[in-house]
């Protein structure tokens, strides 16, 4: 899903600067996303944020995938033309 | 997507006339003759979207599901089934025949989606089918915390099974499906990774339709909000 940069407030109980960790699952309750641990296997999911920014803008998500041949598209490139976003699957 | 998975998709977008598409599709489409006329040649780029990546930035849980997005990136209507109704769900499941009414229904839909795709593309803002912002709003309420969560499990589970774990991915797998049973997209792409000998059969099979089978009353496509588009399909 690429990267995020988030500014880390001070005096936040789930940041250890000590021992310099970080409490993830109290983390992703600050970005306002659920998350889910998988002690066994050794990983950490987080899901989408339940406030997306859309709901203020109505601006399209921005996304960059592959197409069949590998090349690279990403929707914001597409601005000033109108786009049919469709999807479907191989199922 | 796997390279099976990716021929399904060369094979669906490969340019063909009505006469070689079988009837059952077609209904099951709501294609028909003048509407593949008026049809262009496919000069979009095709995308491969393993992670699920677009459905969970915009919460797609259904295919088709389109998004009108205008010159400026703004979204002009949120997701929504791409003039699908339920008529399908009146087929013979090993014929794959549907009556008479439902096929129409389908094609009805169909059509009255297209035009009005039609529509916003010749007159732009001036289109009825254009939504304000607000509207959009109102249409994307974002998820939920239980979708949410759905969707953080399904994401550890995908991610186990590219690491070769099915076993460790099948409970985050399920436990998607029954935090989002909505979401057809869980449940199919499940399905598929439990067993990929299954991709592009997943439609015919029992498994399937008995989940289909076991929505009653509901929705399979969720109603579309568009002027002139009819009720939910009733058998």
């Amino acid at each position: 899903m690429g990267e995020t940069c988030v500014p880390i407030p001070a005096g936040k109980h789930w940041i250890d600067e000590r021992a310099e960790r970080i409490d993830l699952a109290a983390f992703a309750g600050y970005l306002g996303q659920p998350a889910v641990a998988d002690a066994a296997n050794g990983v950490w999911g987080f899901g989408p944020a339940t406030s997306p920014a859309v709901l203020l803008s109505a601006e399209a998500p921005d996304f960059t995938l592959p197409d069949l041949d590998g090349k690279m598209h990403t929707l914001a490139d597409y601005r000033g033309k109108k786009v049919l976003l469709y999807s479907w699957a191989s199922w | 997507m796997d390279v099976a998975g990716a021929a399904v998709v060369r094979e669906f977008i490969r340019p063909a006339t009505v006469g070689d598409t079988p009837q059952e599709i077609l209904d099951l489409m709501g294609w028909d003759a003048e509407l593949a006329e008026r049809a262009g040649m496919p000069t979009y780029p095709c995308l491969i979207d393993r992670e699920h990546v677009v459905a969970e930035l915009y919460g797609i849980v259904n295919v088709p599901t389109a998004v009108w997005i205008d010159e400026a990136g703004r979204i002009v209507r949120p997701p929504e089934p791409a003039g699908m109704g339920d008529g399908f769900r009146a087929m013979d499941t090993t014929t794959f025949e549907m009556p008479a009414e439902a096929a129409a229904d389908n094609k009805r839909r169909r059509r009255i989606y297209v035009d009005a795709l039609r529509d916003w593309i010749a007159k732009g803002v001036r289109s009825e089918h254009a939504l304000a912002p607000e509207e959009i709003q109102r249409r994307m309420a974002g998820p939920t915390r239980r979708e949410a969560l759905a969707d953080a499990h399904f994401r550890v589970g995908a991610h186990l099974h590219r690491r070769g774990r099915p076993g460790a991915a099948r409970p985050h797998l399920e436990e998607a499906v029954r935090l989002r049973p909505e979401s057809w997209s869980f449940r199919r792409q499940s399905i598929v990774l439990s067993d990929p000998a299954l991709t592009g059969q997943v439609a015919a099979t029992p498994e399937y339709w008995q989940a289909v089978m076991s929505l009653g009353d509901g929705h399979y496509y969720a109603p579309i909000e568009m002027r002139g588009m009819p009720p939910p399909f009733r058998r």
